[in-house]
């Protein structure tokens, strides 16, 4: 579980946090190798996963043909840019093998959900990072998943 | 006379007409003023100070990002160097490209690359994103950079 803490260390969206908080988020991830041509979620789809890229790339394709390119480690492709109200509403696919740390959509929206500095936090840097990956990105004041 | 007296001392406004009491009183006013509003922009912005105070690392990501964008600044684009068969793949999805609009649905390519045959059509596009050849714009879209391009199958 050693590089999943430093793919959470890494990730804008989770760096930063304390200790504790990474170790109660560590055991929500699981590791999945990838390659070019997979496809991790369906739009349309019921949402299942969101994904921690720690290597490798991911399209993650939207709506009207926009598309978002993910091929930092730490870059995390959930919560609103890929999914609302339990459906996803991107499909991901692999461009590049590699490695993604796979989270339950549920388990990150019950953490996002409560009213905790942590969740704050998450928010607050999720929206940054969507205003940085994905600007035009209609829904950014969704969490993702009811 | 009227503000006067037998002495001839001055008093009242005639006092200060004569001694540039006016032109003193709009000085000081203008200085208590400038030291007022100064001292409120600086009240302003010490929320700011109290933030690198907390999170010193801004400091270090502020000259970070400025020594690399002088660095872009001051040195060529590098572009990556490709064997013969990468450059052939850049040029067959040149072609598909042509045929789309200047803003290129990244999703749209894919699927006319796997229709069309290409061979690891996710692989290639990493690559043409890799490469710079294809940019990603601010509204989810992606150029192609002809020039970046021409350099790297040259």
């Amino acid at each position: 579980m050693d590089s999943s803490a430093a793919c959470l260390s890494e990730s804008v969206i989770f760096k930063g946090l304390d200790a504790q908080d990474i170790d109660g988020l560590l055991p929500l991830f699981s590791r999945w190798t990838v390659m070019p041509g997979e496809i991790l979620a369906r739009a349309s789809h019921c949402a299942q996963f969101f994904f921690l890229l720690e290597e490798g790339a991911l399209l993650v394709a939207m709506e009207e043909g926009r598309a978002v390119v993910l091929n930092r480690p730490g870059d995390f492709a959930g919560l609103s840019m890929v999914s609302l109200n339990g459906i996803n509403t991107a499909t991901i696919t692999v461009l590049e093998k590699g490695v993604v740390w796979a989270v339950p959509c549920r388990d990150i929206l019950d953490l996002t959900g409560h009213a905790t500095q942590l969740a704050a936090t998450i928010m607050d840097r999720w929206q940054q990072y969507c205003k940085e990956k994905a600007p035009f990105c209609s829904n950014l004041a969704e969490t993702g998943v009811i | 006379m009227n503000g006067v007296d037998a002495v001839g001392v001055l008093y009242g406004l005639e006092a200060i007409n004569a001694h540039n009491g006016w032109a003193i009183s709009v000085v000081g006013v203008t200085i208590v003023f400038s030291g007022l509003v100064t001292l409120s922009a600086l009240i302003s912005q010490l929320h700011k100070l109290v933030t690198l105070y907390d999170n010193p690392e801004i400091i270090k990501k502020l000259f970070t990002r400025k020594s690399e964008s002088a660095a872009k600044a001051g040195t060529p684009k590098k572009h990556m160097v490709l064997t013969e068969a990468q450059k052939q793949i850049c040029r067959q999805y040149n072609l598909l490209a042509q045929t789309m609009d200047a803003v290129i649905s990244l999703p749209k390519l894919l699927r006319m690359a796997e229709l069309s045959g290409l061979k690891d059509p996710h692989a290639n596009i990493n690559l043409l994103i890799k490469s710079g050849i294809l940019c990603a714009d601010e509204q989810g879209y992606f150029t192609w950079d002809e020039d970046i391009f021409i350099r790297t199958t040259s």
